[in-house]
C-alpha cells in the first residue's frame, strides 16, 4: 500500500530484506524518505530500529541495497549525509554539551572558525546555548536528549533519522524541538522519526512509514493513506447549533452510514464517500438555514489510521 | 539512482585530508579519554604495589641479575603488569566504548571503520608501550645497578610483547561483546596456566615468546631454564623467530580486528 510521492527522495530502500540467523528483521522493504518530516510507527517488533539502523550504516541488508543519495549507506561517505540521534542514553559522559559537540564535529572533519560558529548555531537550534557548558552526567534527561539532537546536526546533514525524540522532554521542549523538526524540514532537510507516541506524529509528521511484521504496510500522508481505506466509515464531527435539523437533512445522503447526535450542538457522522457529504454540508450552509462552526474527521489521525492499516495486515 | 535529488551529490566530498585530521583527533580524543579513565588509577595502583615489592626485594643482600629477573620481572612485570596494561587499555579502547555503547558515536562519523580502528588500536599501543616502558623503567630504577643491566635485556622483549597483547585484546574487544571478561579469561587460561605446560601448546601464547627473547638476550646472565630438563620442557626458540613471530602476530592481529571492525555489524549499538 503506497500512496503517491512527488519530491525526489533522499534516501532509498530498495527491495531490502535483514535476517539475524534465522529471524527476519524487516522483509522486501521497498521505501523512499523525502525531504519533509516522516513518522515511522510500529508495534515493538515490527522492524522500526532494523529499518533505522539499515538507513544509519549500522546494519547490512541481506538482500536489496539501501542507498544516500548515491552512496550505500554502510560506506563512510553515506555517513556526512545522515544524522543519527539514537534511542540510548549514552554520551561521553565526562564532556560538557560544548565539547562533546565541538568532538562530534571534529570527528566529522570540521575544523577552525566554521566548527565553532556551527557548534554554537547547532546549541542555539536546539536550546542549550545557556547550558552547553554543563557536565552531561549531570544533565537531565531532556538536555541529554537535546544534547543527541545537536549532535545529529552538527554537520549538517541531508537526512537526519531521530529515534524516540521526545523521551523525557517537558512539554515546552517538545513544542520546540518539534518546531526544530519543521524548521529543519523547510529547509529541504529530511527528518525520519521514530516514535511510540503516535499523538507527536499528528502534530509534525508530513508522511508517515506504518511497519508491521517486518513489512512496511503503507507509505504517504495520513490523508493518503486514510483514503485507501474507503470502504470504512470516515468519522466527521460537525458543530452546529441546529444539529437535530441538520441531521434530519443530512440522514437521506447516500454517503451517510450513521448519524449520532453526540450533543445539543454536536453531530457525529459515519460517512463512506467524504467528498459528496462535504458539497451536500457546504449547500447547507450557503442556505443560510445552517450555522456550520466547525467540521472535522476525528479518524484522520495516525492513531487511528494506524489501528486501520494493522487491522487490514491482519487479513492476509 | 537517476531519480534521487540532483543536489546530493554536488555536497562537499569528505576528502582525504578531512579524514586524516579527523583520525588525528580521534588518535588524541582516545588517549584522552583512555588515560584520563578508571584503568589509569588502577594501572598506577598496580605499578605502585609492584615498585614497593621490588624496593623491598632490593634491601636484600646478594643480588643478581638472574636474581631479579627471576623472583621479581618475570613474575610481577611479565606476568602480571604487562598484560594487565594491556587488558585495560586493549579491551576498553573498542570493546568498552561497544559495552557502554558510545561507540555509536564513531560509526556514524564519516571516518572508514578500519580507519577508526587503527587510529584506536594505535593510541592503545602507544600508551600500553608507554606504560610498560615507563614501569619497567620505574622497576629497574628502584632495583639500582642489576636493574640498570636487567633494563637493556627487557625492555625490547616487553614492548613487543604489551604490543601484540594490546593488538589480541583489542582484536577480542571488536568481536565479541564482552571483550574485557574474555580478555581476562584468555590471559589467565591461555597465557599463565599454557605456559607453564611442557612440549608446543605454549606457542599459542605470547607470553612464551617474550620469555623467549628475553632469555636469548639475557644469556651473558644465564637468563631462562637452567637445567637439561628444563631447557627441553621450554624448548625455546632463537630470539630472532620469536622477534619475528612477535610482530608477525601483532601485525597480523591489527589487520584482523581492522577487518573484523569494518564488516562486523554491531546489533546492540543504538
Amino acid at each position: 500500500m503506497t500512496a503517491v510521492a512527488e519530491a525526489a527522495p533522499i534516501a532509498e530502500f530498495h527491495g531490502v530484506t535483514k535476517w539475524y540467523g534465522p529471524v527476519i528483521g524487516v522483509n522486501d522493504v521497498r521505501v523512499t524518505i523525502h525531504s519533509g518530516i516522516t513518522g515511522l510507527v510500529g508495534t515493538n517488533g515490527a522492524g522500526k530500529t532494523t529499518l533505522i539502523k539499515l538507513l544509519t550504516g549500522h546494519l547490512q541488508p541481506t538482500l536489496g541495497q539501501v542507498h544516500i543519495g548515491p552512496h550505500d549507506a554502510w560506506s563512510a561517505s553515506a555517513k556526512q549525509r545522515v544524522g543519527y540521534c539514537p534511542e540510548v542514553d549514552t554520551l561521553y559522559e565526562e564532556m560538557t554539551g560544548r565539547s562533546f559537540l565541538t568532538t562530534m564535529a571534529r570527528l566529522h572533519g570540521w575544523t577552525g572558525y566554521e566548527l565553532r560558529d556551527r557548534v554554537e548555531q547547532v546549541l542555539q537550534q536546539v536550546g542549550m546555548s545557556d547550558r552547553a557548558d554543563r557536565r552531561l552526567r549531570g544533565c537531565s534527561k531532556g538536555m541529554r536528549q537535546r544534547i543527541k539532537l545537536a549532535q545529529a546536526l552538527v554537520h549538517d546533514p541531508e537526512l537526519i533519522v531521530v529515534d524516540e525524540p521526545l523521551n523525557g522532554v517537558d512539554p515546552v521542549g517538545r513544542l520546540e524541538l518539534m518546531d526544530l523538526f519543521r524548521a529543519l524540514a523547510a529547509r529541504g532537510k529530511a527528518v525520519l522519526v521514530s516514535s511510540h507516541i503516535l499523538g507527536e506524529m499528528d502534530a509534525f509528521a508530513e508522511r508517515v512509514i506504518f511497519m508491521g511484521r517486518g513489512r512496511v504496510l503503507a507509505v504517504g500522508t495520513l490523508g493518503e493513506i486514510r483514503a485507501l481505506f474507503a470502504d470504512m466509515p470516515l468519522q466527521v464531527r460537525v458543530i452546529c447549533p441546529q444539529a437535530r435539523a441538520l441531521a434530519r437533512e443530512l440522514m437521506p445522503c447516500e454517503s451517510v452510514r450513521g448519524v449520532t447526535i453526540a450533543r445539543v450542538d454536536e453531530l457525529s457522522l459515519q460517512v463512506v464517500h467524504a467528498a459528496a457529504l462535504f458539497r451536500r454540508l457546504a449547500a447547507l450552509a450557503a442556505s443560510g438555514d445552517f450555522d456550520i462552526q466547525r467540521l472535522e474527521t476525528t479518524d484522520v489521525t495516525t492513531e487511528a489510521t494506524f489501528g486501520y492499516v494493522m487491522s487490514a495486515a491482519a487479513q492476509f | 539512482m537517476s531519480e534521487l535529488d540532483p543536489k546530493l551529490p554536488a555536497k562537499q566530498a569528505f576528502s582525504a585530508a578531512r579524514t586524516f585530521r579527523a583520525c588525528l583527533f580521534l588518535f588524541r580524543l582516545t588517549l584522552q579519554r583512555q588515560f584520563l579513565s578508571r584503568q589509569t588509577l588502577v594501572n598506577l595502583g598496580l605499578t605502585i604495589i609492584c615498585g614497593l615489592i621490588v624496593a623491598a626485594w632490593s634491601h636484600r643482600g646478594n643480588r643478581t641479575v638472574l636474581g631479579f629477573s627471576d623472583y621479581m620481572l618475570l613474575p610481577t612485570f611479565i606476568g602480571f603488569l604487562m598484560p594487565i596494561f594491556a587488558i585495560s587499555y586493549g579491551s576498553s579502547t573498542v570493546g568498552g566504548e561497544r559495552e557502554d555503547q558510545s561507540l555509536i558515536y564513531l560509526l556514524v562519523t564519516p571516518i572508514p571503520r578500519a580507519a577508526i580502528y587503527l587510529t584506536k588500536s594505535l593510541a592503545a599501543s602507544l600508551l600500553v608501550a608507554l606504560w610498560t616502558g615507563g614501569t619497567l623503567y620505574g622497576l629497574c630504577w628502584i632495583a639500582g645497578g642489576i636493574g640498570q643491566k636487567a633494563l637493556s635485556i627487557y625492555l625490547p622483549a616487553s614492548i613487543l610483547g604489551a604490543l601484540a597483547y594490546t593488538g589480541v585484546f583489542l582484536l577480542l574487544g571488536a568481536m565479541f561483546r564482552h571483550g574485557t571478561i574474555l580478555s581476562l579469561a584468555y590471559w589467565f587460561f591461555l597465557e599463565v596456566l599454557f605456559v607453564q605446560m611442557p612440549g608446543t601448546v605454549k606457542r599459542i601464547t605470547v607470553s612464551y615468546y617474550v620469555r623467549c627473547l628475553i632469555f636469548d638476550a639475557g644469556k651473558e646472565f644465564n637468563l631462562g631454564p637452567r637445567t637439561q630438563a628444563d631447557q627441553e620442557m621450554f624448548a625455546a626458540l632463537p630470539g630472532d623467530s620469536a622477534w619475528m613471530i612477535l610482530l608477525g602476530a601483532t601485525i597480523m592481529l591489527t589487520v584482523l580486528g581492522a577487518l573484523a571492525f569494518s564488516r562486523r555489524e554491531y546489533t546492540e549499538l543504538g
